[in-house]
């Protein structure tokens, strides 16, 4: 038996309480599955946020292997007041990654519930556990020669289509809005009680994938980024694998095109032309994931030059910004949409289309193409070689579709990256009407200073931001509290409302997305 | 114990940092599995000809000759297979590195989702004339960060260190000292010596040239399957 070597506690939580509890998570689960030696949880404490580790650090770790222990996880929780931080697959890197969100929370890991349930190649449509990853199901499409294609985020081949979409991650793929493409799912309230959205709750019926809403109220939406249940189960549609695409780049010289590439991809965005989530990336992003270094060209500490960025936007053959687009269909589909895009491209009178017969085998296009035609990869882990150190916080504000939107966010990302140090690297994700627009605020975790400036650049992004009336999508849970702030008090009284009514211990993951019963609403 | 280091310690336990890992019966039980883990076979990961000759020397210089050692380069190879073969084998085994930033992501994601034992995770960072190091220091791998932190006293030039210990509530081991000598690569050889024998001195005959330079950020760990 593995003894606790570790003084964490939960908050509020007594040591006997707690080693009772251990004991019962050890009859339920097993003695392989509860981690409390500190050799144990050490990798669940890898952050790239400012703050100490200390401050999400967890009590322990356990694992379930199947739903029903997951409701006696959560029975023991209530008994013995203990807040629960769940993953999927854990690999949220730049929000938290896999620790919990406040220190003594104890992480339920439900990496080994990684069953695929059921792919169906003809509706296109699949359901699976919390712990699948995209590898694992490229694998399973691959190994059935299944004419399916998947979406995902860029970490793709480790991350799982899971824990993604219930943090409403993005992908790359005319699938890329991933909740959009969310159709059912499981979920172990507080309470123990298992909750099935849309079709979920009617006996017998097998429309759970295929139609999302039921009847009466549907609740989907409430259950991601938030901590009123426990995920289980996941419907999600995939998208038919199409006989042909056309994985394509526009290169733009100048960093001031940001407005009128926007102008130029929206029409053909909301008209389906270019029918996938449609990336235009910034210089240093496009040089770190093809293994560009800040040091290969300087050692001086502060914001890279712009002179630097120009040369190495001459060296690395790249646009100032980098659009990444993809024509799926027959041939002469992508014939007739490529052609559209030539003439619009030909009208906007700059940019320079490449495509895989130029550009094919050399990075960073081939990842880029990767990730739009559903072939997992890691090359974008490249981004945290760029500065070094280890910090990463992900700034994602979003916009409306329009090239002046665009052109503020940019123009003021980059001058509080710059007074503070720091570099602006960031991309746009081009929605049907929207835009992510993501920035890695990549700092050095060594570094104290440097962390403190990342901490205070990252506030300064919140609130100025919010004077302009944006606000971040997502966060890393260093900053949950304060993003709720933004979303109004209204939003956040309703919140809490239904966490009192749902969860009365406090048991599940709170503090996730502000909504904390210890909070004063 | 030499007086160097006696000195070095007591200072160090006089912060309330350093706790009793290294005196303590703690310290006793880190001997005897030191000993124990000490012939598992080792596979070393070295993020480039640099690294392989300072951190990876200082590995080897600790393990006996009868250790069965492997090394890999990730700068030649991509570590994640056979790294992922090491973990999911039934086979005892140790993996201690020191890569570059995104791998050292990878791993720690890896070792995890295998449920691994991480004994020890640092972040290094080495510019011209300072050295800086965070680690997360649990209680088998205090000893180590102390013989780094030793080490780091002894340098020419400056350098911070900071040995966090979140699951003990003790504040963090804190060194630094503002020095204008030249980096070398000797922290990253004494590092990988103290990560198999925190309490033995390396032997210098392992240890590369003075003038060698190691810059660079880093992520260093000791994950045993």
């Amino acid at each position: 038996m593995s003894q606790q070597t570790n003084a964490v506690l939960p908050k509020g939580v007594a040591a006997s309480d707690f080693e009772a509890a251990i004991n019962k998570f050890r009859a339920l689960l097993g003695d392989e599955n509860i981690l409390v030696n500190s050799d144990q949880l050490t990798p669940y404490t890898k952050i790239m946020m400012p703050g100490d580790v200390e401050r999400n650090t967890p009590s322990a770790a356990v694992t379930a292997t199947s739903v029903e222990q997951v409701q006696g996880v959560v029975k023991i929780c209530n008994e013995y007041k203990i807040p629960v931080w769940t993953i999927s697959t854990g690999n949220n890197f730049g929000y938290g990654s896999a620790a919990p969100g406040q220190r003594g929370q104890i992480v339920l890991d439900l990496k080994k519930m990684n069953k695929i349930i059921d792919i169906d190649p003809e509706l296109g449509t699949a359901l699976v556990e919390p712990g699948v990853t995209y590898q694992q199901l490229y694998d399973y499409i691959e190994e059935n020669n299944l004419p399916l294609m998947l979406s995902f985020s860029a970490p793709s081949a480790i991350a799982g289509p899971l824990g993604n979409t219930m943090d409403r991650g993005v992908g790359y793929t005319p699938y890329g809005e991933h909740f959009l493409m969310q159709c059912g799912m499981e979920l172990v309230l507080a309470n123990g009680d298992i909750y099935r959205t849309g079709m979920g709750g009617v006996e017998g019926d097998n429309a759970w994938q295929v139609f999302k809403w039921g009847y009466g109220p549907t609740l989907d939406g409430m259950f991601t980024q938030a901590n009123y249940g426990i995920c289980t189960k996941l419907g999600f549609w995939l998208m038919p694998k199409p006989p042909v695409s056309m994985p394509l780049e526009i290169k733009f010289e100048d960093e001031t095109d940001i407005a009128e590439i926007v102008e130029f991809i929206r029409p053909l965005r909301i008209a389906q032309v270019i029918p996938n989530a449609v990336v235009i990336a910034g210089v240093i992003w496009e040089a770190a994931t093809c293994n560009t270094r800040r040091s290969d060209y300087t050692t001086e500490p502060g914001a890279t030059p712009d002179h630097i960025l120009k040369q190495i936007q001459k060296d690395k053959d790249l646009g100032a910004w980098n659009v990444y687009a993809c024509l799926y269909g027959t041939q002469e589909q992508v014939e007739v949409n490529l052609n559209i895009v030539k003439g619009a491209l030909k009208q906007l009178g700059k940019g320079k289309l490449v495509t895989e017969a130029e550009a094919g085998g050399t990075e960073p296009f081939d990842y880029r193409a990767k990730l739009m035609t559903g072939v997992p990869n890691l090359q974008e882990f490249g981004l945290y070689n760029w500065r070094g150190g280890g910090g990463s916080m992900w700034f994602a504000p979003v916009s409306q579709a329009r090239g002046s939107e665009c052109d503020k966010q940019y123009a003021l990302a980059k001058d509080i990256l710059n007074k503070h140090g720091l570099d602006y690297v960031g991309e746009f994700i081009v929605g049907w009407r929207d835009m992510h627009h993501v920035i890695d605020v990549l700092y050095d975790r060594t570094n104290d200073e440097e962390r403190a400036r990342a901490k205070a650049c990252f506030n300064e992004l919140l609130d100025e931001f919010e004077k302009r009336g944006y606000a971040v999508y997502r966060v890393n849970t260093q900053f949950q509290e304060r993003v709720a702030q933004s979303y109004g008090t209204t939003k956040r009284r309703v919140e809490h409302a239904i966490k009192r009514a749902l969860d009365p211990n406090n048991i599940l993951a709170p503090g996730k997305s502000g909504i904390d019963l210890n909070n004063d609403f | 114990m030499n007086p160097k280091r006696r000195s070095f310690l007591k200072g160090a336990l006089a912060t309330g940092a350093a706790g009793s890992a290294m005196l303590g019966s703690a310290g006793l039980a880190q001997a005897a599995m030191q000993m124990k883990t000490n012939s598992m076979p080792t596979l070393i990961l070295a993020s480039d000809a640099a690294v392989e000759a300072s951190f990876a020397a200082g590995v080897k210089a600790a393990l006996s000759g009868s250790t069965e050692v492997t090394l890999l380069r990730t700068d030649r190879i991509s570590p994640l297979t056979t790294v992922q073969k090491a973990l999911q084998s039934k086979r005892p085994m140790r993996l201690v590195g020191m890569v570059d930033d995104a791998t050292g992501e990878l791993l720690t994601a890896m070792a995890r989702s295998a449920g691994a034992r991480m004994t020890w995770l640092g972040q290094h960072a080495a510019d011209a004339s300072q050295t800086r190091h965070q680690v997360i220091s649990g209680q088998t791998a205090m000893g180590s960060a102390l013989a780094l932190g030793e080490q780091l006293q002894q340098d020419a030039a400056g350098f911070r260190f900071k040995a966090e210990q979140p699951f003990a509530n003790k504040t963090a081991l804190e060194l630094s000292a503002a020095r204008s000598g030249t980096t070398s690569c000797h922290w990253a050889a004494h590092l990988g010596h103290a990560l198999m024998q925190p309490n033995a001195p390396v032997d210098a005959a392992y240890l590369p040239a003075q003038s060698k330079r190691l810059e660079g950020r880093f992520v260093s760990f000791v994950i045993e399957v």
